[in-house]
């Protein structure tokens, strides 16, 4: 749940400085260290800057050793931090409250490539794209894609389980990680995963990806990379009723084909991205166009594209057009990836949201949408991956007005409970964090949000690494007991403002030292 | 925003373009002095960060890390192309740099650089001495000193290496329209041999080439240093030069010059006596090879050499054009053209930047030169002094067997070899 | 059968000390290593669909269901859960989803961790624990469904899983290529249609005993499974004839493939590099050793060698190829089935620090499988 209000954080202790800092700076150098609260003021927020935090502390290794050592000391220390690669989260993930950031942006080699295995070894500063760059000339891509690929680190991918459009074909970053190599918060190196097959004993490869940081850091990561689809075409369809796109995805999905993407935009982020750089060419005046991949061999790809075509049609769409060539097809895709980018142009805030819904449910849940955005008087625009029923509700608003961030609030709240109700998630690619923790407790048990407390608490027991983020301390049963815990009483429910603070206790907080 | 703190100035006029910004990072990886430097605080977003807090009071304009990390921006405006949201940031930076300058002293190298190029008569000289100290082997034999000065005798002794071309007497009929050209301070002073090149190549693909007396420097290093009033006042000498000039287009040869020369509009937006003549000029400035791709343009003679292109940012990314040159190129027969790896990255030239911040400028050089280097090419071409300069002297100190040229010199020998 | 049941007899196991043999249909219950139980805890009863909409692709079935009834039900709406482990489909989704058991078609649609979309498990505690969703992308909460899959009955019951399910292809075709010629030859052909633009659904090398088995030919075989629309299948099959001869077998032949591993006392599987095995594919499909049925996932990198004569096991395993397991640091040598005497001195799999860890979190007692794991 996103805390609308923009909360300048003033640094919370004098620049008088904090002694660590001095011995960081040894292995890091001085350069790679902050301590300012000035120069800190940018580590305060990630891709969701509604949130912010000021860290005490940054530090930025350069070496995998460096990286090693600086955890090593921040333990000994018994000091807090958080992991960040790129800082594009959309969960308020990677924000420090007073604490230590890593930045791991510097670790940004790519260590090996294997093509004959078609495998590639990196470092979690890695860019995204730049890793697509570095493979494509052989053929290969790694498949997941977020929209923030020419920015976001593989690191970060790791840490939040990203996803992508083309996650609908391919899959999201569990599928396409082997191994990774953690550094624990203890400072101890281990592997998990294995880099050269398929390993037994517990899947603890599988366990770190997507625990946001809670659970250590990756010093480096192997990935399974995919050869390129011999064929790719892309549509795209557009329609004058919303409705009529989420019957046409529902349809697609149970046709049995598969495409490589099924985007879905509506009207609203149509029009905001014709008004930015990456106008695409979509219709201006559609209600809703659907920015359909598929891939493969050419001959398959031929008779699916026809298949989806009469779908579309079949299903009320105006219009059905076939990207012509690459440069075609690449700029229906920027206007997809950047919309999100492109709402800053219709007010200063924004809150995004990451719902998950049954595919069926589709065109229900975006008539209730509708009908809450009514209600309360916001714009709801609306950039998701629909073959995955994988929501992305937007609503660009003004923070320094108090009366629109709370009808904004209240609105996004009523439709996080639709999807909830509908059997849904609450976060399909973008993590918990920060802005989520609140809505943990209606998907989740206590006993289950207990059972990742206690999956944490093996990797981190003394709960330093990226500490108040995922599920909220409360819920855990054995954690009420520690000392000086804050505990909130009673039960939170929906209708609560969240909480905009951590609720977790810190029983290592640096300033009580 | 509720309570400004620093209200009534250039950045808090500058608000809405700083509030599009979603902090989505985008920019981050097209920004050199982010992947040079690796600190956020040192990228577009950080400096918008920098720039929100500075309104919001969190950070004081005073402080002294805040203006490094605007002063350490190039200005490069890659970012801009990049950004989904639109913000306007190298106006930002303008504007941060004009409300910063209350509160500090411009470094004095910097100063006295802006003092001169503002005066007509110290700029002359100035230039005339650089140009006898250019023609003499004394900046070769001082450009593998250490440090600044070494430097700029690099940068000097790279004018004086342009190809070989005979000279030849273009016919033009004209009937593409009549053009002024921007005669620059540093094209002007330093590369006479391009901007006679540009009048030529101009008049063999048919523009009719007009005088523009009273033109001064463009204003774009004192807007970039956030000294507008000095731009502002340089601007209107320009727009009433080019006024009188009674030209359809004003060509312009330096990529920096013609990026501000196309936002001059911007630039006097609150003078009411000049936004509008401001804004009718802007419109008519195009960078020289905008004008030769609209005309072709027409094939010179053989010029059997390599080449690889490197785009000025002011021209790539500030004034968005991306094709115009190698058009140009294509106009040569037998030249050869290789594929320069990331050739829309900074040079790290920046106007003055790389003698007031000679460290990150050096450090943003160096992967240029690799990458050039790798491509074998013997002449590197880009359409802009300062990167001239900078690649120029870079290729010199690394003792890479390579040339800067401008495009429009190329394309000049090409038709000298033609007898037009 | 219930969670409930599975609650109290965890909780009354809990309070007597007293361990539990998890078992689903006990048709897999020679697999991993003898454990020692005081009694068994079969979901043989916890079987059936929980909800099923054909239109999302995703299925919730309890932990007890067989996999032939999962194949059952969907086909009705045309479509499949595309996991296919060794043995037989009688073997339930639960134990296949603890055993993280995966088959041939897993080169192309994963393994059973990509397939899980979420789980409901009963701890060691008696808590009922829920990971995951029902929705096919989803981030919330750490992945306590990975964590569970392969663990073997060892962090949990597994009572309920949610899988992702695909639509039946519309052409499904199997075709056998006989791999002759010499050592170089084979592995020069099976590199050329690895690396070719082909993408079957599964591809499988044969030793001779395997072929003989399934009554398909004399020679080692490359078998592929072509599946899609019609024109997809129909390219790659011109593809394939570009390559090598091959002949259409019925696709009933990977069941029989799957069924060979029934009732074998020993079955070992080796993975590594895939590049690798398709180098050395040809030497390993001998038919010296008759006794040794053999197939290689050259996609994957996984060999498979089931063995029949167990007292020569380890012997032939170490003599014919070479294998022993802390030996090879660029291979995985798992033991899938051994004769109990034969698991003394195999090394433990979960004895590192964070997999005790876990263990002692979500089990702390050990009644859960204890032993299975070789801890």
């Amino acid at each position: 749940m996103t805390q609308p209000t923009p909360a300048p954080t003033q640094a919370s202790t004098s620049p008088a400085q904090f002694p660590v800092a001095e011995r960081l700076a040894e292995i890091v150098g001085e350069r790679h260290v902050l301590s300012r609260p000035s120069e800190l003021l940018v580590y305060n927020s990630d891709g969701l800057p509604g949130y912010r935090r000021q860290p005490r502390l940054a530090v930025f290794p350069g070496t995998r050793e460096e990286t090693v050592a600086v955890v090593r000391l921040l333990a000994a220390e018994g000091l807090s931090f958080v992991p960040r690669g790129a800082g594009t989260g959309l969960s308020g993930g990677a924000l420090a409250d007073d604490i230590v950031v890593i930045g791991l942006h510097r670790l940004k080699k790519i260590i090996s490539l294997d093509v004959a295995n078609r495998r590639a070894t990196v470092e979690p500063g890695v860019v995204n794209l730049r890793l697509n760059k570095h493979v494509a000339p052989h053929g290969l891509l790694y498949a997941p894609d977020p929209s923030s690929e020419a920015a976001c680190t593989i690191g970060g991918n790791v840490a939040e389980n990203a996803g992508g459009p083309h996650c609908l074909k391919y899959g999201v970053t569990l599928n396409h990680v082997l191994a990774i190599t953690v550094l624990l918060p203890s400072g101890e190196v281990v592997e998990l995963g294995s880099k050269v097959g398929e390993r037994d004993g517990y899947d603890l490869r599988g366990a770190f990806i997507g625990s946001e940081g809670c659970f250590g850091l990756a010093l480096d990561i192997t990935v399974k990379l995919t050869p390129k689809p011999q064929t790719v075409r892309t549509l795209l369809a557009d329609f004058t009723s919303i409705d009529q796109a989420a019957h046409v995805t529902s349809a697609i999905i149970a046709s049995g084909i598969v495409p490589a993407a099924l985007e879905f935009m509506d009207g609203p982020t149509i029009r905001v991205v014709e008004d930015s750089i990456y106008a695409a060419s979509y219709p201006r005046d559609a209600e809703a166009i659907l920015l359909i991949e598929l891939d493969g061999l050419e001959a398959g790809v031929s008779a699916d594209l026809e298949a989806v075509r009469r779908i579309c049609l079949d299903g009320g769409a105006r219009n059905v057009k076939v990207a012509r060539d690459d440069a075609e097809r690449m700029k229906l895709w920027q206007g997809r990836k950047k919309a999100f980018g492109a709402m800053g142009r219709l007010a200063p805030h924004l809150i995004v949201q990451d719902a998950v819904i049954p595919r069926t449910r589709l065109p229900e849940i975006l008539a209730t949408i509708r009908a809450i955005s009514e209600k309360y008087g916001v714009v709801v625009c609306n950039v998701f991956h629909a073959g995955d029923g994988n929501l992305h509700p937007n609503i660009a608003y003004s923070a320094d007005d108090p009366a629109e961030s709370e009808r904004v609030h209240k609105a996004m709240t009523e439709i996080m409970q639709a999807c909830i109700d509908a059997g849904g998630s609450i976060t399909g690619e973008h993590g918990v964090g920060l802005d989520k923790m609140g809505y943990m407790e209606a998907i989740f048990s206590e006993s289950s949000l207990n059972a990742m407390c206690e999956l944490r608490a093996v990797f981190d027991p003394e709960r330093r690494s990226n500490p108040g983020k995922v599920v909220p301390v409360h819920a855990c049963k054995e954690w009420h007991a520690v000392p000086g815990g804050r505990l909130r009483t009673g039960t939170s429910s929906l209708t609560d403002a969240p909480e905009p603070r951590p609720v977790e206790a810190e029983p290592s907080h640096p300033s009580a030292r | 925003m509720p309570g400004c703190a620093l209200a009534g100035t250039p950045l808090a006029d500058a608000l809405p373009g700083i509030n599009a910004c979603v902090h989505c990072g985008f920019c981050l990886q097209a920004c050199p002095t982010y992947l040079t430097l690796e600190d956020e605080n040192d990228s577009p977003r950080g400096r918008i960060f920098l720039m929100r807090s500075l309104l919001e009071g969190t950070v004081k304009p005073d402080d002294p890390s805040v203006q490094q990390h605007i002063d350490q921006c190039l200005g490069c405006r890659a970012c801009e192309p990049v950004c989904p949201s639109g913000v306007p940031y190298g106006q930002l930076l303008e504007a941060t740099r004009a409300t910063l300058r209350e509160y500090r002293s411009t470094p004095f190298i910097a100063r006295a650089i802006l003092f001169v190029f503002a005066r007509e008569w110290l700029l002359r000289p100035a230039m005339f001495f650089s140009r006898i100290l250019a023609a003499t082997p004394i900046p070769t034999l001082l450009s593998g000193i250490k440090g600044r000065l070494g430097f700029a005798m690099a940068m000097l002794a790279s004018t004086g290496r342009s190809i070989e071309r005979s000279r030849y007497q273009p016919v033009t009929r004209g009937e593409r329209g009549s053009v002024a050209t921007l005669r620059g301070c540093v094209m002007d002073g330093l590369f006479s041999e391009t901007n006679r090149a540009t009048r030529r190549v101009l008049a063999v693909n048919g523009y009719a080439i007009v005088a523009a007396p009273g033109q001064s420097c463009c204003g774009a290093l004192h807007a970039h240093a956030g000294d507008l009033e000095t731009a502002r006042s340089l601007a209107r000498r320009n727009i009433a030069a080019f006024g009188h000039s009674g030209a359809e287009f004003i060509a312009v040869n330096a990529a920096g010059c013609g990026a501000i020369m196309k936002e001059y509009g911007h630039l006097l937006k609150d003078d009411a006596e000049w936004h509008e003549r401001a804004a009718s000029m802007s419109a008519r400035v195009r960078d020289v090879s905008e004008l030769l791709a609209a005309a072709g343009p027409r094939e010179g003679g053989p010029l059997p050499i390599r080449v690889t292109y490197d785009a000025p940012c002011h021209l790539e990314h500030a004034q968005r054009v991306t094709q115009a040159p190698f058009s140009v190129l294509a106009a040569i027969p037998g030249l050869e053209l290789v594929p320069l790896h990331d050739s829309d990255q900074c040079c790290g030239s920046a106007g003055i930047y790389n003698l007031i911040e000679p460290e990150t400028s050096d450090a943003v050089l160096a992967p240029k030169l690799a990458n050039i280097r790798a491509t074998g090419a013997p002449w590197v071409a880009t359409g802009n002094p300062g990167c001239l300069m900078q690649i120029g002297a870079g290729l010199i100190r690394a003792e890479i067997p390579a040339r800067a040229i401008h495009p429009v010199d190329l394309l000049d020998a090409s038709y000298a070899a033609f007898g037009q | 059968m219930s969670t409930e049941a599975v609650v109290s007899a965890i909780k009354e196991s809990g309070s007597t000390r007293s361990s539990l043999r998890i078992a689903g249909r006990s048709t897999w219950l020679d697999a991993g290593r003898p454990v020692r139980a005081d009694k068994t805890l079969s979901l043989r009863h916890d079987s059936g669909v929980v909800s099923y909409v054909p239109g999302d692709l995703t299925l919730t079935v309890r932990a007890g269901t067989p996999l032939s009834e999962i194949e059952r039900v969907t086909r009705e709406h045309d479509q499949w859960l595309p996991l296919d482990p060794y043995g037989s489909p009688d073997g339930t989704i639960g134990a296949t989803i603890a055993t993280a058991s995966a088959g041939p078609l897993a080169s192309s649609f994963g393994l059973p961790r990509d397939l899980l979309l979420g789980l409901e498990f009963v701890n060691g505690r008696g808590d009922v624990v829920r990971g995951g969703g029902k929705v096919v992308k989803n981030v919330a909460g750490f992945d306590l469904s990975r964590l569970l899959t392969g663990s073997w009955g060892t962090l949990g019951v597994i009572t309920e899983v949610t899988l992702r399910l695909y639509a039946l292809p519309k052409a499904d075709r199997t075709f056998a290529v006989a791999l002759k010629g010499s050592k170089k030859e084979v592995a020069s052909l099976v590199r050329a249609i690895v690396m070719s633009p082909l993408t079957p659904f599964a591809l499988q090398l044969l030793n001779p005993p395997v072929v003989r088995a399934l009554d398909i030919g004399e020679h080692p075989v490359c078998l592929i499974r072509l599946g899609g629309n019609e024109a997809a299948v129909d390219v790659q099959l011109r593809a394939l004839s570009s390559l090598a001869d091959s002949k259409e077998v019925d696709t009933a032949v990977w069941d029989g493939l799957r069924n060979l591993e029934n009732g074998a006392e020993c079955v070992i599987r080796i993975s590594g590099l895939p590049a690798s095995f398709r180098e050395v594919s040809a030497a390993m499909l001998s038919d010296e050793y008759p006794w040794i049925s053999e197939y290689i996932d050259p996609v994957r990198g996984v060999l498979r060698l089931v063995l029949r004569a167990p007292d020569d096991a380890a012997a032939s395993e170490d003599s014919v190829l070479g294998i022993d397991p802390a030996g090879r640091p660029d291979e995985h040598v798992v033991f899938e089935k051994l004769p109990g005497e034969s698991w003394d001195g195999i090394p433990s799999a979960v004895s590192d620090s964070l997999s005790q860890g876990v263990k002692k979190a979500y089990d702390p007692h050990n009644i859960l499988n204890p032993g299975i794991l070789g801890d």
